[in-house]
């Protein structure tokens, strides 16, 4: 691979077919989404592209001011809904009017970028890092994915259908963890996920199991014998935790898990094949 | 309970940093006076799947996924959707945010109600927003295969329509 390439694929992503910023590149460069080298791209292409920096002044220009909904209503324990606090209207109105005030792109933007020392900048958005003036919502358990060889295997890896693949959990406190796998064809997965349309195979791989604290990693091998897809297809395998028993849905329902307060989940999405040999 | 607590003042900073650009988003399919309310359904959404969010994943990617797939979602109501043409008399990406080929949106406008979500938002993203296959497989959460497969499909159905030339074709 040249250098052109490492450049061309770095900054595949951000430039739409003719040769523009895209929108999602320009809300992530305002969103402080993107790594040093790819600021550096987008600020650079700004500065000779008249066409994208009206985009990104007239992106800023029209934000609005959103009061946030007075109450949002959040799914808790089974069948039934529960009425949680207001959301931040302070906090809105201040980032609403900061948008409307910012300038164009300046070097010091690279140069925080930079001191993240990561090749992108981490989202405040986190289940697992603190950051000042948020919340912390840490996961009660490790859960990876593994290859027999022990390489992880990370969220979204292309992975063959006749892959054998370990799963390791480990609660941080004694609980009660189940595991799940839940599939989606090419077909189903053009099926409505919201309206209830969407048609999941699942295998339950771990069922409701308590465990102690600190214990494992409990180690479960996944192997889809015979099931050898024709395409694409999307594997989630969803790891469940809850301080007291629980009964898994039937059918579970990966979207939108029928879980209590006291339960924590965490998903690893495989995009599986079968047709195509494993590299 | 706490961890439900701790998920509201999440999405409470979400809504902070992220309404305004959700709201833009949303006015690709809806009327001015009916986007905010739009917004709020995205947020009760978002905070319903918080958990699902990933640390090392684009929060703006993960709420442009979610925004795009909520409105198509809505639109397929055929209560609604027949509402809005009624309404409006016209159907989405009134306002596309790159200067997509007019054949295209025209395309898309004529063929959508006729086509799953997958389809509607890869053509949407591939044709209106101009992205590549990389950058749409990404964010709709499938591989570049499928993407080009999907693409495919819209440029036969164009075909078949014996359509005016564009970039669908």
């Amino acid at each position: 691979m040249t250098m052109h390439d490492n450049v061309t694929s770095l900054h595949a992503g951000l430039f739409s077919r003719d040769g523009h910023l895209t929108m999602l590149t320009l809300d992530r460069f305002e969103v402080g989404e993107l790594s040093t080298p790819q600021c550096e791209a987008v600020i650079e292409h700004i500065e000779s592209c008249s066409l994208c920096a009206d985009r990104l002044a007239t992106m800023r220009a029209d934000a609005v001011t959103l009061e946030p909904p007075t109450h949002v209503r959040v799914r808790s324990a089974p069948g039934r809904a529960q009425w949680v606090g207001a959301l931040a209207i302070g906090a809105t109105v201040a980032a609403a009017a900061a948008l409307l005030v910012m300038a164009l792109p300046q070097p010091q933007q690279v140069e925080r970028a930079a001191e993240a020392e990561g090749v992108l900048t981490a989202s405040p958005y986190t289940t697992t890092d603190e950051f000042e003036g948020a919340a912390v919502v840490a996961p009660a358990f490790d859960f990876s994915v593994e290859r027999s060889s022990g390489a992880a295997v990370e969220h979204g890896a292309r992975v063959s259908w006749d892959t054998a693949l370990t799963l390791h959990v480990s609660p941080h406190e004694a609980g009660y963890v189940a595991v799940v796998s839940a599939s989606q064809s090419p077909d189903d997965m053009a099926a409505d996920t919201d309206g209830g349309g969407a048609r999941f195979e699942t295998q339950v791989l771990m069922p409701v199991t308590q465990l102690e604290a600190r214990s494992g990693p409990h180690a479960l091998t996944l192997a889809h014998d015979g099931h050898i897809g024709l395409d694409v297809a999307e594997e989630r395998l969803v790891a469940v935790f809850c301080q007291d028993a629980f009964n898994l849905d039937d059918p579970f329902d990966p979207e939108l898990p029928e879980l209590g307060p006291d339960c924590t989940s965490v998903e690893v999405t495989l995009n599986r094949f079968g047709d195509v040999a494993d590299s | 309970m706490a961890s439900r607590r701790a998920q509201s003042t999440d999405v409470g900073k979400l809504y902070a940093d992220h309404a305004a650009r959700v709201f833009r988003w949303v006015l690709r399919f809806y009327p001015r006076a009916e986007a905010e309310e739009v917004v709020h359904e995205v947020f009760v959404k978002a905070l319903e799947r918080i958990d699902s969010f990933r640390a090392d994943a684009s929060v703006t990617t993960w709420l442009y996924r979610m925004t795009t797939n909520h409105c198509l979602n809505r639109l397929r109501n055929e209560h609604r959707r027949a509402e809005l043409w009624r309404e409006h008399a016209q159907a989405p990406w009134t306002t596309p945010a790159a200067p997509a080929d007019q054949d295209t949106v025209t395309f898309l406008r004529q063929f959508w109600r006729q086509l799953d979500d997958e389809h509607v938002a890869i053509g949407l993203h591939y044709f209106v927003d101009g992205m590549s296959h990389a950058e749409v497989a990404r964010v709709v959460g499938c591989s570049p295969r499928t993407v080009g497969n999907r693409i495919a499909k819209l440029r036969d159905l164009a075909l078949a329509a014996d359509h005016p030339t564009g970039a669908i074709q």
